[in-house]
C-alpha cells in the first residue's frame, strides 16, 4: 500500500470514528432522529471495523469529543449528519483515486453508502458527490 | 493545433497525482475533460510522439480507447437521463443534478438508449457507472465515474422518496 493511500485511509478512518461518536450524540440530544441515528451508527461501526482490519500499525485513536456546534433541534441534527456524510464522501473519493484497480471496490461502495446516507438525512442530490 | 495539445492534456489522465482532497475541477478538466481532445488527436499523437523522441523528450502516457469509450458512454447516457427527467417533469433539483452531471462529462457523438421510469433508469445507470469505475484504467476517470454513480444513486433515492 502506498504511503499516500495509507494516509488517505487513516483520514477516512478518523471520520468513521467521528461518526461513531456523533450519531449516539445526535440520538440522545434529539429523540426525533434517534432511530435514524441508530441505523447510521451501526453502518459506521461496520465500516470503522473494516478499516481497522485493513490498516496495520494504526496508532491513531478516537478523539474524546468533537466540535459539532449547537445541536438542539432535528434540523440542526440533520445538518450535522449531512456535513459528516459529505466529508466521508470526500475521504472515500480520495482513497478511490489513490487505489489500484483491485482496491477500488471498498471506497467505491462506501462513497455510495455515504451519498445515500446524506439523502436519508434530508440532503439534496449532488452531481458528483465527494468531488468539491 | 489539436495534435500538439494532446500529449500535455493526456498526461493528466495517465498520471497519479497525489492530492489530499480530490478537486472536482482538476479531475473533470484535467482528466475526463481532456478525453475528447485526446480522442480527436489520437491518430496525430503517434506522429507527435516520434517527434518528441527525436527531440530527446519522453512522450507522456495517453488515454486508451477503452477509457474514452467509458467517458463518452457516460455522457451519452447522462444526456438521455436529462431528456427523460424533463419528459417526466421531475423535481427541479433532480433535473439540475442530472444536467450538471451531463455538463461535467465530455461531449459524445454517440447516443444511448434509456428506457423505463426515471428512478429505475437512474438506478440502472448508477450500477453501470460503478462497474465502469472499477474497469477504468485511469484513476482520475475511475473517481469521476464512481462519484457520478453515487450522484445517480442519490437522484434515484430522492425520486423514491417522492420529494
Amino acid at each position: 500500500m502506498s504511503s499516500d493511500r495509507r494516509a488517505a485511509l487513516l483520514r477516512w478512518l478518523a471520520l468513521e470514528r467521528e461518526a461513531v461518536w456523533l450519531y449516539p450524540f445526535l440520538g440522545a440530544r434529539v429523540p426525533e432522529v434517534a432511530d435514524r441515528a441508530r441505523r447510521s451508527l451501526k453502518a459506521h461501526q461496520r465500516i470503522r471495523d473494516q478499516l481497522v482490519a485493513q490498516i496495520t500499525d494504526d496508532s491513531t485513536r478516537s478523539e474524546p469529543a468533537y466540535d459539532v456546534g449547537r445541536i438542539s433541534s432535528a434540523k440542526q441534527a440533520r445538518r450535522a449528519a449531512q456535513s459528516l456524510e459529505r466529508r466521508v464522501q470526500a475521504a472515500c473519493a480520495t482513497v478511490l483515486r489513490l487505489s489500484e484497480p483491485d482496491e477500488r471496490e471498498l471506497p467505491l461502495e462506501h462513497l455510495r453508502t455515504a451519498a445515500l446516507a446524506e439523502i436519508a438525512w434530508g440532503g439534496k442530490p449532488h452531481a458528483f458527490p465527494g468531488l468539491e | 493545433m489539436i495534435g500538439q495539445s494532446c500529449p500535455a492534456s493526456v498526461a493528466n489522465i495517465g498520471s497519479a497525482t497525489v492530492t489530499l482532497v480530490v478537486s472536482r475541477r482538476s479531475l473533470l478538466l484535467g482528466g475526463v475533460g481532456s478525453l475528447v481532445v485526446a480522442g480527436v488527436g489520437l491518430a496525430a499523437t503517434d506522429r507527435l510522439d516520434d517527434v518528441l523522441r527525436l527531440a530527446g523528450a519522453r512522450p507522456k502516457p495517453r488515454p486508451d480507447a477503452h477509457d474514452i469509450a467509458l467517458a463518452e458512454n457516460a455522457r451519452a447516457e447522462a444526456d438521455q437521463l436529462v431528456q427523460l427527467a424533463i419528459a417526466e417533469r421531475a423535481p427541479e433539483a433532480v433535473i439540475a443534478t442530472l444536467e450538471a452531471q451531463a455538463a461535467g462529462l465530455p461531449h459524445a457523438d454517440r447516443t444511448a438508449v434509456i428506457e423505463g421510469a426515471l428512478k429505475v433508469a437512474c438506478d440502472a445507470a448508477a450500477g453501470r457507472r460503478a462497474d465502469d469505475a472499477l474497469a477504468a484504467r485511469s484513476s482520475d476517470l475511475a473517481v469521476v465515474l464512481g462519484s457520478l454513480s453515487s450522484g445517480l444513486a442519490q437522484v434515484a433515492s430522492v425520486l423514491g422518496q417522492g420529494r
